[in-house]
């Protein structure tokens, strides 16, 4: 059990290439932190570095209180569990588990409890642990590769994208595994996913990186309620927010590039009166409404049975609505939509940073 | 490609490294080194003493006839087996390439000629056609052809070259197989739907497709011809008669173990190393631009 | 399928390998047939396609007393010298090359690609352009005549260590980072891990190892000069080279066999691994 704390840690390659541009954050001891951004966005390689499986070029990193920069991997008291499984092809299930206690001298007798222990958890039986991984479904080696790492009883576990190789309804089922089983064993994690859907549902500490830097950090609900950056707002939801162009036209009203206005919520943002914004709606949130101030030419509409998408247009941006499956579908080529003000989200046009 | 997760140390990897640098600093670099130095010496009839002379060695060997005509035998001799062995084994790679039942005996069939040493195969053709009693020379005689390897020199080229087709055709042929079994179905089968007749498919499908395999072989055959040949010659013919089948490696040999002119041997060597060490680059260079397109 | 099955399609393939099949067995099948005779009936030219009734004693007599015109060495000690040979070039060459494709892929140190190209050169030149010059080392070592002498040059070569730095290169990066996270460190990664994982890599290698060392020629026609010390493949030239008229074809035809059997005997036993390290070594 232990807290994990970076504090401005980089990474340089000897190419000059900076991976990771000073990122700082705590996960609390327990806590289940989840890495998310899209691909090259560092994740991995800060993952990694916990992991003493790359060096630290800049600042520290600690884990129950010890600076471990410079410690191995096997001194780092970690367990991870790899996106590719990385299991050993040539041992069987139940060697693949006890290789690590062995490395470390652990008798016997200890390793086959532990070992029994966490393959009831797991649900492996007998017969499973003396196959060898290559007979193993996809879903089952998952499994094994988290008994690798629970067997350990690190102080932290860390997970490398380890549902990306599963197909979609195995993922969904395992994520709600791991969060069990991370909850029930009480052990701090650190999670690393490209899929922001995995995040939200996983995280008790999200994590939001791009391009080396962290843009955000804070429990799930809150970055999703309000995104730091247009960045943070378009990578976390799904179907991604909707922006245009905006300029404040009084405190409390902002002028869409369309022509329409939205009241928003002062106690939200702060910005002059004639501040260039960018202004981002979820679909979710918008709604139908034939009191609405915008209207919105429909392109196409997407019937996904649990509710539904309109496509439209406000001005010259794409502008997409998603509607719960009580709600009607609209039969005209144009609807009209309001947002609450609450939902409006403001943010600067040239930083990009909320408002 | 280089390794993501690897260790650190100096000591460590030195020691592994250790055992091959070892072996080849001795047996490698030291001998071709002595080889180059050699080739620029000259050493004075009762070798005792050796003076430097620059090119002198490779200008003098290049206006010794037979030098010049070992040159020559070595290149109709590679010419002709690489020829005659990839013509074969393409034939035959083609042939067990089609869905016929038992393709996999056939190919069992065919390739373990690679096991045979070139001296045995020399040997087991040399019984064959051995003027006296050989049974393929009974039946040339008989068919009133005089042969006779050991007198007439272009009979002799014969027997080495149909000796070391013969072992050749497996090596060729199991990279032939792969290469057809490597090119997708889908292609011939588009031909088929443009038009082609079998024959042309071939031709203007399979064989282009082909050509990556078909120019290693031809580097891999000459460098055979070259070098694992000496066995069958020397098996065989010992280089005659009348030196009608003195390779360049084989002259290196008879000239070295006669002793005699050290600085020319050497040469002889430098010259065959060059000529390798040109094949293989065209090898290198051609495999490269394979990769890249 | 495209082709249309006809008979001729069908017929003409068949028809055609069956010739190569024959080719390729004729010289081999008529060896044979000629170490089951006596000498007269192949002297006089009378050797048909059908074995004789002297095998056994043409094989007992060479593999334990030796043909006597020329070498009254048997033809047993000279295969237990083919076979030390062999079998010492293909573990030297595995050993060496293991250690060496391990430094290369698995450390960083300084010079490493020097180290690479440095060894990746001897690919280029085979032992016969450098072979007088090689023997007079191994004279000055005191090798000529020896085990050593015959085996250690000729592993002086890179095949093996490109072949195991590309299976290196393809075992996932991951095996390693989960050994280091398992308290595994190099030698425990090397021994537990990347050795099991190449042990095919391992066998082919020895498939086309053992037949190149079984099958040399020049180099041990050089360095040995002691009866006892000869290869087969040795042998057997020197029962060829004596006059015509004394050549005992019939020894002479069974020693062949006998040196070719085993390298055959690999190649056809471990069919999979010997194309697979045809096509790997080569490539």
């Amino acid at each position: 059990m232990a807290e994990v704390i970076l504090n401005d840690v980089k990474k340089t390659y000897p190419g000059g290439f900076q991976a990771v541009k000073g990122v700082s954050f705590a996960v609390p001891d327990g806590g289940m932190c989840v890495l998310v951004g899209p691909s090259g966005c560092g994740k991995s390689t800060l993952l990694r570095m916990v992991a003493g499986l790359e060096t630290i070029t800049g600042g520290d990193v600690a884990i129950g209180g010890r600076r471990v920069n410079d410690l191995e991997p096997m001194e780092r008291d970690i367990a991870m569990v790899f996106q590719n499984y990385a299991l050993y092809p040539h041992m069987s299930v139940y060697d693949n588990m006890a290789y690590g206690l062995r490395n470390r001298k652990t008798p016997e007798a200890e390793i086959a409890t532990r070992v029994k222990d966490a393959a009831r958890i797991l649900e492996l039986n007998d017969e499973m642990l003396a196959r060898k991984p290559r007979q193993l479904s996809g879903g089952q080696r998952q499994r094994v590769a988290m008994g690798r790492a629970i067997v350990r009883k690190p102080s932290v576990f860390l997970f490398d994208e380890p549902l990306s190789n599963l197909d979609a309804k195995l993922r969904v089922q395992m994520r709600v595994e791991i969060r069990k089983l991370q909850r029930a064993l009480k052990t701090t994690a650190i999670y690393v996913t490209h899929d922001q859907l995995e995040a939200m549902t996983l995280a008790d500490m999200l994590v939001v990186m791009n391009a080396g830097r962290m843009e955000q950090a804070g429990a799930p609900l809150d970055v999703y309620q309000r995104p730091a950056s247009v960045f943070v707002a378009s990578f976390i939801g799904s179907p991604p927010m909707n922006f245009v162009s905006g300029v404040i036209e009084s405190l409390g009203v902002v002028k869409l590039e369309s022509g329409e206005t939205l009241p928003y919520d002062v106690n939200e943002h702060i910005a002059p009166v004639g501040a260039k914004v960018t202004v981002g709606v979820r679909p979710e949130i918008a709604h139908v409404d034939d009191n609405g101030p915008l209207t919105l030419p429909v392109e196409l509409i997407e019937e996904l049975g649990m509710g539904r998408l309109i496509h439209a247009r406000l001005g010259a941006r794409p502008f997409t609505i998603a509607q719960g499956p009580g709600e009607a579908r609209p039969a005209s080529a144009s609807v009209r939509a309001s947002v609450p003000p609450h939902a409006v989200h403001l943010f600067d046009a040239g930083t990009g940073l909320r408002v | 490609m280089e390794k993501r997760a690897v260790y650190a140390g100096v000591s460590t990897p030195a020691l592994l490294l250790i055992p091959q640098l070892a072996i080849i600093v001795i047996f490698f670099y030291l001998p071709a080194g002595q080889a180059v130095w050699q080739s620029f010496q000259l050493q004075d009839a009762f070798g005792l003493s050796t003076i430097f002379v620059g090119f002198e060695n490779y200008r003098d060997l290049f206006t010794r006839p037979e030098y010049l005509h070992a040159l020559g035998v070595t290149v109709v001799f590679s010419a002709l087996v690489a020829f005659f062995s990839l013509s074969i084994a393409l034939l035959l790679a083609v042939m067990a390439n089609k869905q016929i039942a038992g393709a996999g005996v056939y190919k069992t069939l065919l390739i373990w000629p690679y096991a045979v040493a070139p001296a045995i195969a020399g040997v087991l053709w040399l019984f064959l056609f051995q003027p006296s009693m050989g049974m393929v020379a009974r039946w040339l005689q008989w068919a009133g052809i005089d042969w006779n390897p050991l007198l007439d020199g272009t009979h002799a080229m014969i027997l080495v070259v149909l000796a070391s087709t013969w072992k050749q055709i497996s090596y060729n042929f199991l990279f032939f197989l792969a290469g057809l079994q490597s090119i997708p179905h889908s292609l011939i089968e588009a031909s088929a739907i443009d038009g082609a007749k079998p024959m042309r498919r071939f031709w203007t499908i399979v064989f282009p497709l082909l050509s990556p395999t078909t120019f290693y072989l031809i580097v891999v055959n000459v460098v055979y011809v070259f070098f694992d040949t000496f066995g069958i010659i020397d098996a065989v013919t010992h280089g005659g008669p009348a030196s009608a089948t003195t390779t360049l490696v084989f002259k290196v040999y008879n000239d070295g173990r006669s002793g005699g002119d050290l600085g020319s041997s050497a040469a002889q060597s430098v010259i065959l190393m060059i000529i390798v060490i040109a094949l293989t680059a065209i090898q290198f260079r051609y495999i490269e631009r394979k990769v890249n397109y | 399928m495209v082709e249309r099955r006809t008979f001729f399609s069908v017929a003409l393939p068949h028809a055609i390998l069956m010739i190569g099949v024959l080719i390729v067995f004729f010289p081999v099948w008529l060896a044979v047939v000629a170490s089951t005779w006596d000498p007269a009936t192949i002297i006089n030219g009378q050797l048909g396609l059908l074995p004789g009734p002297y095998g056994a004693e043409n094989y007992s007599r060479i593999l334990f007393s030796g043909a006597s015109s020329s070498t009254r060495e048997p033809v047993w000690s000279m295969m237990t010298n083919s076979f030390v040979m062999a079998v010492g070039v293909a573990v030297g060459k595995i050993f060496i090359s293991l250690l060496s494709a391990f430094a290369i892929v698995y450390y960083r140190f300084p010079f490493r690609m020097a180290v690479f190209w440095f060894i990746f050169i001897t690919l280029m030149l085979p032992v016969e352009v450098r072979i007088f010059p090689t023997y007079k080392i191994v004279a000055d070592l005191g090798f000529l005549d020896t085990y050593q002498g015959l085996i250690i040059p000729l592993i002086a070569s890179a095949t093996g260590t490109l072949l195991f730095r590309q299976f290196f290169m393809t075992v996932p990066d991951e095996l390693l980072e989960a050994s280091k996270i398992d308290a595994a460190g190099p030698f425990r990664f090397f021994k537990d891990t990347l050795l099991p994982l190449s042990l095919t890599t391992m066998a082919a290698l020895f498939v086309i190892q053992f037949i190149y060392g079984w099958n040399q020629y020049l180099w041990p026609l050089l360095i040995t000069t002691r009866d006892s010390m000869q290869t087969i493949v040795i042998g057997i030239r020197k029962m060829i080279t004596t006059q015509d008229a004394l050549t005992e074809w019939q020894l002479a035809m069974a020693t062949a066999v006998l040196a070719l059997l085993p390298p055959v005997i690999v190649v056809v036993a471990m069919q999979r691994l010997f194309v697979k390290g045809l096509v790997e070594t080569e490539k």
